[in-house]
């Protein structure tokens, strides 16, 4: 288990340093100087080359790259050069925004998930079935900022019930939230659904109801605990596109997290910012992988023995 | 078997009810309740910065906050010069200004503020070197004889000091250098910050210290909702009292709201399409006015731009100092080819146009149509739509044939953006001609201001008909109010200014 333990360990800090490397070079690979593109076309050409001197930009490529490994192994990515405060504090303010949203949304997705998917396979099609599975096919296949535009006409702009915009109050979060959970919540509930169907014909499922236990206990203890491991592993999997669909969400509820800031200091070639973005995402990302991997070792027996 | 199935959607979905209303703190700035005298205001652009003295000094969502609490020495009033923080001013000698302060000013924290504080300031903008900082080029000297005079000196005559005034913030000199003094700043206006978010939201809060009539309000709340549909329900919904900047097509739905007030007003912004005159075809004069007369722009302007915008009279907008209007180009394909033969491209010939996205109102409709009248007429010109960054560098390089943008004369002076844009030593856009050199610099180094306007004619003229560009438009900017929003007049800077405003 401990080797088991490092070796995916020293994988992820391999993949953390393939992801700077990559975000390093490619925002340096896109045409537009990042002091130009801070100071505007009317600034002074020695105002440009002094603020490339003060955020190194005038060494070269090799020396830059390397100060910047140095200094990212210390969380320190730099100053932003367009907001004007330390990037690793940027990301950090914006971080909790985005995450009270996509975790707001991943627990949305999996009760609404669960809930749905259960109901809808203890009948087989069904009423519910049937609504539930075009519902499913309909928020999966509708883009994010379409929803989100539709739910604020809905909601803000005839229903009065929701603020359109903005992160003042914690009624503000319902709408991105709801956004942002639809497409996860269809594949949770279509997950759930398959995954009992199967189940439920099986042996051990038919032994349980000959013993005489209560359908809510089969359902909800025997059945549903081997259909468990592929929903964790897709939605530990999808918690990572939760935060790629908050960048989209975020623009259209004016909601202030770090995805917004991401595209904000991309248009800006702010590259400390993006740098530090990419890397904490990378680092979320390699994280919950992690813990899928440590979820599915406890939850399937036969991975336990095998490491 | 499906109530206990039920019974546990139900709980679930309390749960993540619980777990939205817990997991994000209330934090209202605008409050609903309770004595309603905060405006709730949306940028349609974020202010990064509240630092008017360098890199954001030109920067239209900056200046928009920063006018409600620093103060300049002079204010434009209906194109005219009108005295402010300086009672009057002198020319003891064509090489130096002499200004007397207005006495009795006091910063938001209870100092005096001096001659040294106006030196201190007007160093500051002159060192930040922001894209305003070479206004003030040829200033040698910064003198302050006493607390209420002040004296500029500069190596050559400046006939545009009073109009760079008009962007000079004035700062307590003791602040100046502090960084963090510009996270939360206050000058002798009649607001100061009271938080700050950059690239999200500022809150103002009234200046107690403030020596004129105390302003309606008693606070001002800024955030920034990138989204044009955003900024649109949110007016409508009453969570916010007023944006601007929104395009034509969402203005005709807004009128009809009788909850709403809409302003159009001119602006000193207008559209126009640079062509590289150091490139070839544009090299010739001839090729660039075929160009201009083979573009249908009224049918154009009245079909996208409704009341967006007005025709252009000139290269500069009316309502900027030394605007002048220039003999209108016609639509007129045939003489378009016939210049073009004349210039030797009697087949016309390929080129392309570059923009930033989201440059322009309505830009790349507007694009579309004139791409297809240029068609018309044998010349193919290939769209290119680039990220502002890419656009800026390749701008900057004078890597393209021609260009569509928008631009502002922030100062409302000819000279911001005439000698700024078309002086040879420039290199924005190829062109160079001696002649126009020399009465730009004319201009600048002429004291008398009717003098000036005249000589900007002149150089307008050259502009307009050397066709370095074309001048379709001048755009009219527009602010959308809530019915409730009371004393707001526009201004043509397109800085919304809300100091006079009041809730009913």
């Amino acid at each position: 288990m401990l080797r088991y333990a490092l070796r995916r360990l020293a994988i992820s800090v391999l993949v953390l340093f393939g992801a700077a490397t990559v975000v390093f070079f490619a925002m340096r690979a896109v045409s537009g100087d990042p002091a130009t593109a801070v100071l505007g076309p009317d600034a002074d050409q020695s105002a440009v080359e002094a603020l490339r001197r003060e955020y190194g930009l005038d060494a070269s490529l090799p020396v830059q790259y390397v100060q910047f490994l140095r200094r990212a192994v210390t969380l320190d990515f730099g100053e932003s050069f367009r907001l004007h405060d330390a990037a690793t504090n940027l990301v950090l303010t914006h971080l909790s925004a985005t995450a009270a949203l996509a975790l707001t949304a991943f627990a949305i997705a999996l009760v609404l998930g669960f809930a749905l998917g259960t109901l809808a396979a203890t009948r087989p099609n069904g009423v519910v079935d049937r609504v539930v599975s075009v519902l499913s096919m309909l928020t999966q296949s509708l883009p994010t900022f379409w929803v989100g535009i539709m739910l604020i006409l809905v909601f803000s702009r005839f229903l009065h019930l929701l603020p359109s915009s903005g992160a003042a109050s914690p009624a503000a979060m319902v709408m991105p939230a709801v956004t942002l959970a639809l497409p996860l919540l269809s594949v949770v509930l279509r997950l759930v659904r398959s995954g009992l169907l199967d189940v439920l014909h099986e042996d051990y499922v038919v032994t349980a109801r000959a013993k005489g236990l209560s359908e809510t206990r089969v359902v909800g203890w025997h059945a549903m605990r081997n259909m468990l491991i592929p929903v964790v592993t897709v939605a530990g999997l999808e918690f990572g596109s939760l935060l790629g669909g908050a960048v989209i969400v975020e623009t259209v509820f004016a909601w202030p997290g770090v995805g917004r800031l991401m595209t904000d200091a991309i248009a800006a070639r702010d590259y400390s910012v993006v740098q530090a973005c990419v890397i904490t995402v990378a680092v979320i990302f390699i994280v919950i992988n992690l813990l899928v991997d440590l979820l599915y070792v406890r939850l399937d027996p036969r991975v336990r023995e095998s490491v | 078997m499906r109530s206990p199935t039920i019974r546990l959607g139900a709980l679930a979905l309390a749960g993540v009810l619980g777990l939205t209303a817990c997991s994000f703190g209330s934090d209202d700035p605008a409050g609903d309740g309770g004595g309603v005298t905060t405006l709730r205001v949306a940028n349609p652009t974020p202010v990064v910065s509240l630092n008017p003295f360098a890199a954001n000094s030109a920067d239209q969502p900056t200046l928009t906050v920063v006018q409600e609490v620093f103060e300049t020495l002079v204010v434009r009033q209906d194109g005219k010069i009108a005295p402010k923080l300086a009672e009057s001013w002198t020319n003891p000698d064509p090489l130096t200004w002499q200004f007397v302060l207005r006495s009795g000013v006091t910063f938001a924290d209870g100092t005096p503020m001096t001659s040294a504080d106006v030196k201190a300031s007007l160093r500051a903008l002159i060192d930040g070197k922001g894209p305003l900082a070479g206004l003030w080029a040829t200033v040698d000297d910064i003198r302050t004889p006493d607390e209420r005079t002040l004296t500029i000196h500069t190596t050559s005559q400046l006939g545009t000091v009073l109009s760079n005034l008009t962007l000079l913030w004035i700062a307590p000199a003791a602040k100046l250098g502090d960084n963090a003094f510009f996270d939360a700043p206050y000058g002798t206006g009649p607001f100061k910050v009271s938080s700050f978010t950059a690239g999200q939201s500022v809150n103002l809060v009234r200046n107690d210290k403030y020596r004129g009539d105390p302003p309606k309000l008693t606070s001002i709340s800024y955030r920034y909702i990138p989204e044009v549909s955003g900024r649109v329900t949110a007016l409508a919904n009453n969570e916010i009292d007023v944006t601007w900047g929104l395009p034509p097509d969402q203005l005709t739905g807004l009128r009809d709201n009788k909850d709403l007030t809409v302003r159009s007003f001119p602006t000193y912004a207008n559209y126009y399409i640079w062509f590289n005159s150091s490139r070839k075809p544009f090299t010739d004069a001839r090729v660039r006015q075929a160009m201009w007369h083979a573009v249908d722009f009224a049918k154009i302007s009245k079909s996208l731009f409704d009341q967006a915008g007005t025709p252009a009279t000139g290269p500069l907008p009316e309502a900027v100092f030394g605007a002048a209007g220039q003999n209108p180009y016609r639509y007129d394909p045939a003489r378009a080819r016939q210049l073009l033969t004349e210039a030797g491209y009697p087949d016309g010939f390929s080129t392309t146009m570059m923009w930033s996205s989201g440059c322009c109102t309505n830009g790349n409709s507007f694009a579309d149509a004139m791409i297809s009248d240029w068609a018309k007429v044998g010349i193919v010109v290939k769209p290119q739509e680039l990220e502002r960054a890419t656009w800026l560098d390749k701008l900057l390089k004078l890597d393209w044939d021609s260009t569509m943008t928008t631009g502002s004369t922030v100062t409302g002076d000819a000279d911001f953006t005439l000698a700024r844009l078309y002086l040879s030593t420039a290199k924005r856009n190829g062109y160079a001609n001696p002649e126009l050199d020399r009465i730009l610099l004319a201009a600048r180094a002429e004291l008398d201001q009717d003098k000036r306007a005249t000589l900007y004619a002149q150089a307008g003229k050259i502009v307009w008909d050397q066709a370095v560009g074309i001048f379709p438009l001048d755009l009219n900017g527009n602010v959308v109010l809530r019915g409730n929003v009371e004393g707001f007049t526009p201004t043509p800077n397109d800085l919304p200014d809300f100091a006079g405003v009041s809730l009913r």
